[in-house]
């Protein structure tokens, strides 16, 4: 486990999500635990599938419930386990304690409402503003993220916006009720390179400036070294390793983090070849037994395909899942 | 050319498209009920007990319900059910002469809409969106009432206005196929522009097409039957379902079952080919669906 | 906005016209006489001359089109004689004045046309819009009713039950509702008996065919909605589940829901003339149809179409501007 100065701002304790399908239980989260302190930008990496929105999508309890369902878990939130708490009171978590923004900003905003309207909803609903001061915090959020003209642009319709702005205006919309925490997931995938910086810059901004810690979601380990200060590697619905930056990249554990480290290309790298993780990602139905890691791992041994590696701790703010390391090596 | 038919025939049987009409049950129930309609047709000089037309004996004739009549006598002495028989055959008949016009104006127009473009293609959607909200029900009456009614009239008053769907499916279709490169090939070959919309265009559009006539079919079994209802167009002795209801009507207080069962007639048939329309729609081309 | 309704509006009066002049055109080509119809079929081969002259419709077309519009300079002079008696009061006075300032013409029986269509129109217009509320209001309802539940019970019963819907022409419901409610009450409930509710009937029997399209085309659009990205953006900025249904996901599904309303429209016009005949509803279906049989009026027919038309290119209108506030790129093109 992980342990910190403060308590953390979120605790999650065997999350288990599964999708009831047609073609069998999908267990798309598979008992994880991770913290989130305060102020921080916590990363969780992993490839398409891994479960990555999923965990997202299931802390805010909005997982599509005639497949989906939350089987187990605790989530610490403010002094609450958000798993039991009505879904009245989940509302009112929704977008004003915890809120999450999108990969695609092109689908995720309502096109038939204006901008402001659409901020100004999320603001009226959490907070008891006065309606004439609606306006002007809505040109506040939208001042936030750098968006030119706030007071005219609120107006206008999202079809009216580009790409890297009404990622920004989704990004407005979900702090303006300056939540404490945002859930980012993949906001960098859609949107073009420069557009990324951008982005990222504006989230490592609005840490400091609203003092909120984010969790971002990302398959792209360049944007992880980039804002993150901690991380966690999932694979195949379970978290194979957390620890800080520095951690992570020097000192790569797991050896899927290894895998995915030397796949990934990098100005350091003067040469040689990407290095390819062999095999597929095993499909969530019928996950491999033990560690769902081991068809694919080049230190697999017998022992890995019984049981899934319990959590070992290797430094200070760094676990790993794997029997490759016993209990603090 | 007859083999290659029946091959077409069977594969389209063994077709994921078939398999899917297959299952869905009702369509079952409106292959049914069309079969029964069409049989009727048909054989309705067979399976009517009594001639539609002819009294069916000396006054006083039985006006309710039994065994000889099963629903009775109408006010003209001619047995009721053995007319709604016979009048499976003249409605029928209208129903397809009008679905005939229909396609005979509908199909040319989308295919020249959507192969030529252009100004060719907005010159027709000009025509084709004006006529979409043409108040048709009141425009045939309106034609009856001044050029005289009869069942001729009524037809072609409706045929030139209700291809405008017809049109538009088959230009979809064109639109979507005049890219591929068979078409373009053939044009590279230097054939005429009829062979290419006959040959290689117009087969594609025949499944949304087929759709289209089942269900514009029972659309219109009930304008005809609308029509025949409200105004008197002379169809007093030929049994034809609207004119019945129009018969009926008068003595609804006194022989009520004469015209529910005119109507649940209506009703039934349009009914079955709502359903076989709706599950060869399911089937061939589910975007179809408005 | 304003730009998308000047350019809506100035289409209409051209359209008009052509549709007008269209009509005429029909009434030429068309096999029948109007003369003949006119005179009645107890004239003769000269009284139906004399009829035809008397009122110009000898004449070329165009100047037959131009008098309807414009006014007519009166009969011919030189056959009034020959008109009989009691026509020539028919002729000689009230002479329209065109339909352009407002005149429809006269009756047989004399009687000033918009004067009947200004008694009549409102009556047609709350059979067809009652029904057309009914219509929506229904068809919404178990529209986002079967959405929301897909898959269950409910869904197919009400999928099912549309298909029934669109097979029992109005005219039929609206047997079937006199016939109910003779057997339980005694009463055929006529407009004669009682003119509220045999609208309020009449409306719920064309609505209720109307239904069944409407809540087709919304259970199929919200399907398709419901399953958008910003419906999940709504739920996670933690709104009810009734506010993300009914303001975000309904605004969106609303597009194709009006193009399928907009259809309906003809078919409600047609259904109101056919209801109005079962109901005894004095509106302008009945008037266009007591204008034919027994004895023929085509100017009433006439004008009564145009005023149809009229109210049509209305609706399309109304149905435009809504597009546009529904769907706000429409407004910018």
């Amino acid at each position: 486990m992980v342990e910190k100065m403060a308590k953390p701002l979120l605790e999650v304790r065997g999350l288990k999500t599964y999708f009831f399908t047609d073609e069998g239980v999908v267990k798309a989260v598979d008992g994880i635990d991770f913290d989130i302190s305060k102020g921080e930008i916590f990363g969780l990496v992993g490839e398409s599938g891994c479960g990555k929105s999923v965990t997202a999508l299931s802390l805010l309890r909005v997982i599509p419930s005639p497949p989906g369902k939350i089987i187990n878990g605790r989530v610490m939130f403010e002094g609450r386990n958000l798993m039991k708490i009505s879904e009245k009171e989940m509302r009112h978590v929704r977008g004003a304690k915890i809120s999450m923004i999108f990969q695609d900003p092109h689908s995720s905003l309502n096109p038939v409402f204006r901008i402001g309207d659409q901020i100004a909803e999320a603001i009226q609903l959490h907070q008891m503003t006065d309606k004439k001061e609606v306006p002007s915090k809505v040109a506040e959020a939208l001042d936030l993220v750098r968006i030119p003209d706030p007071e005219d642009r609120m107006y206008q319709y999202p079809h009216q916006f580009s790409g890297g702005m009404k990622q920004r205006a989704m990004i407005a919309m979900m702090l303006a009720c300056n939540p404490s925490l945002l859930i980012a997931d993949e906001p960098t995938t859609a949107v073009d390179v420069t557009i990324q910086v951008q982005i990222l810059e504006l989230l490592k901004e609005l840490r400091g400036k609203q003092d909120a810690s984010i969790m971002l979601i990302t398959h792209n380990l360049g944007v992880i070294a980039e804002v993150c200060d901690r991380v966690a590697v999932m694979y195949a619905g379970n978290i194979v390793e957390q620890a800080d930056m520095a951690g992570l990249f020097r000192n790569p554990k797991h050896p899927y983090t290894h895998a995915l480290l030397g796949a990934f290309p990098s100005a350091e790298k003067k040469r040689g070849e990407l290095t390819v993780i062999p095999g597929f990602v095993p499909s969530l139905v019928n996950p491999p037994p033990g560690c769902r890691f081991h068809p694919r791992c080049p230190y697999a041994k017998p022992i890995c395909t019984e049981e899934m590696p319990p959590v070992v701790k290797v430094n200070e703010g760094h676990w790993v899942r794997c029997y490759l390391y016993e209990g603090g090596k | 050319m007859f083999a290659s038919l029946i091959e077409r025939a069977r594969r389209m049987w063994a077709s994921p498209a078939a398999r899917k009409f297959r299952r869905n049950k009702l369509a079952w129930v409106g292959l049914a009920i069309v079969s029964a309609v069409v049989f009727c047709a048909i054989f309705a000089d067979f399976i009517a007990p009594y001639d539609p037309v002819e009294q069916v004996g000396p006054k006083p004739w039985p006006n309710s319900p039994s065994r000889q009549f099963l629903i009775g006598v109408d006010s003209f002495g001619r047995d009721i059910f053995s007319r709604i028989i016979h009048a499976t055959r003249l409605d029928l008949k209208l129903g397809l002469a009008l679905v005939g016009l229909w396609t005979a104006i509908g199909v040319p127009l989308g295919l020249i809409a959507g192969y030529y473009g252009g100004k060719i293609d907005s010159a027709i959607m000009r025509v084709v969106d004006g006529l979409y909200a043409f108040p048709y029900l009141v425009f045939a009456i309106a034609m009856a009432g001044l050029l005289g009614f009869n069942l001729s009239t009524i037809i072609i008053a409706l045929g030139i206005i209700g291809w405008p769907q017809f049109a538009r499916v088959v230009r979809g279709k064109v639109l979507a196929v005049k890219t591929e490169v068979y078409v373009e090939s053939a044009r590279a070959f230097g054939e005429k522009d009829r062979t290419i919309m006959l040959r290689y265009v117009f087969p594609n559009s025949l499944a949304p097409l087929i759709v289209i006539m089942t269900l514009s079919l029972a659309t219109s079994l009930i304008i005809i039957a609308a029509l025949t209802f409200l105004l008197p167009v002379g169809v007093q002795t030929e049994a034809e379902l609207g004119s019945m209801l129009h018969e009926g009507f008068e003595y609804i207080r006194y022989q009520p079952w004469w015209v529910t069962s005119v109507g649940l007639a209506i009703v039934i048939i349009v009914l079955g080919f709502n359903f076989l329309g709706d599950g060869l729609r399911d089937a061939l081309d589910p975007r179809l669906r408005y | 906005m304003a730009r998308f309704l000047i350019r809506r509006l100035i289409i209409i009066p051209p359209l008009l016209i052509v549709l007008s002049f269209f009509l005429f055109l029909c009434l030429h080509l068309a096999p029948g006489d109007p003369a003949r119809l006119l005179a009645g079929p107890k004239a003769d081969e000269n009284q139906v001359e004399l009829v035809r002259k008397a009122y110009g419709l000898d004449k070329p077309i165009y100047v037959q089109y131009s008098r309807w519009l414009i006014g007519w300079p009166g009969p011919d002079p030189q056959y009034i004689e020959n008109i009989p008696e009691d026509l020539r009061e028919f002729y000689t006075s009230n002479i329209p004045k065109g339909i352009l300032r407002g005149d429809l013409g006269r009756s047989w029986k004399h009687e000033s046309i918009s004067q009947s269509i200004k008694e009549r129109l409102p009556v047609t217009l709350e059979l067809t819009i009652l029904a057309l509320l009914i219509a929506i209001g229904m068809g919404f309802f178990l529209g986002i009713v079967a959405a929301l539940k897909r898959g269950t019970i409910v869904d197919y019963l009400s999928t099912t039950g549309a298909l029934f819907g669109l097979s029992m022409p109005s005219y039929w419901l609206g047997i079937m509702i006199i016939l109910i409610v003779f057997y339980l009450f005694g009463v055929l409930p006529i407009y004669a008996s009682n003119p509220t509710i045999s609208i309020l009937l009449a409306a719920t029997a064309l609505g209720a065919f109307h239904t069944a399209s409407v809540a087709r085309m919304t259970r199929s659009s919200m399907l398709e909605v419901m399953g958008e990205d910003y419906i999940r953006t709504a739920r996670v900025k933690g709104l009810s589940e009734r506010v993300v249904v009914l303001k975000h996901g309904l605004k969106n599904a609303l597009i194709p829901i009006i193009t399928i309303l907009v259809l309906q429209i003809p078919w409600l016009f047609g259904g109101a003339v056919v209801l109005e005949r079962v109901f005894g509803i004095p509106g302008m279906g009945r008037l266009m149809l007591d204008s034919i049989f027994p004895h023929s009026d085509p100017f009433v027919v006439l004008d009564l179409f145009l005023v149809f038309m009229v109210l049509t290119v209305l609706a399309n209108l109304l149905a435009d501007i809504l597009y546009a506030y529904v769907n706000p790129k429409i407004r910018y093109e």
